[in-house]
């Protein structure tokens, strides 16, 4: 989709939300802990590094979202879109969540089954 | 028609800033009256659609209004109206470019539509709590 001078413009940081990523190894693979707002402002960078996550053989990819306080449909997207790309290059990738925020965003959206929750 | 923003009359740019400043208005703006979760998602998915499809860029603004009909809150995003694009659900398939931003304000709202008059508006109306 062509970007519009108002995605691509840039912006102060001190005025956008707060948001965060960080990578991080577990037994089970490569866990991505998300915190802050998941929405416009956050979710191209969400997608960036999401595009060049690489679990190895058997591993899964966490998407550990218990830190985002508020998602919108621009953050369900680039989950989704990894979600899909995950289920396309053979390996898994879960989810974790505790605000009901993000949960009903999910509901809403019906992306509760597709995503699959982390045991 | 639309009532007035008696609640919140915000102008905010037209950029990826918009959604937060709106939500962050939003909920200070909040008084127990309606679902502050609900209405966050709504402001926050019709403002990110007014910065992705109006054509908006720079120089431009959009105008966020909280008011009450009938008891029931209404959220109205004025944007600019450049592309002459209609807001339009994509209705259940997995999303298109369009996202699934109005799919979420037809679930969350009563009523929800458009007026074309000094650009163009998307709003909706969610239920009272009272």
């Amino acid at each position: 989709m062509a970007e519009t001078d108002a995605q691509s413009q840039s912006v102060p940081a001190e005025e956008l939300p707060s948001f965060a990523i960080t990578t991080d190894r577990d037994t089970d693979g490569v866990r991505l802990i998300v915190a802050g707002d998941l929405d416009l402002s956050s979710a191209r960078e969400l997608d960036r590094i999401l595009d060049g996550m690489a679990p190895g053989d058997g591993e899964r990819l966490l998407v550990d979202l218990d830190g985002v306080e508020f998602m919108d449909s621009s953050g369900l997207a680039a989950i989704v879109r990894a979600k899909r790309f995950a289920d396309h290059n053979g390996y898994r990738m879960t989810i974790r969540y505790r605000t009901p925020q993000v949960r009903q965003i999910l509901d809403v959206c019906g992306m509760l089954d597709y995503l699959t929750l982390e045991d | 028609m639309l009532s007035a923003g008696e609640l919140l009359d915000l102008t905010v740019p037209c950029d990826v800033r918009a959604p937060g400043i709106a939500r962050a208005a939003l909920a200070a703006a909040h008084d127990g009256g309606w679902s502050l979760d609900e209405s966050l998602l709504v402001a926050s998915e019709l403002v990110t659609n007014a910065v992705r499809h109006s054509g908006c860029g720079a120089v431009h603004t959009l105008t966020v209004t909280l008011g009450r009909r009938k008891g029931n809150l209404i959220i109205a995003v004025r944007d600019p109206g450049l592309s002459g694009d209609v807001a339009e659900p994509s209705g259940g398939k997995y999303p298109g470019p369009g996202g699934w931003g109005l799919d979420i304000v037809e679930r969350l709202s009563i009523n929800w539509g458009t007026e074309r008059s000094d650009g163009y508006c998307v709003w909706a109306e969610l239920a009272s709590e009272w």
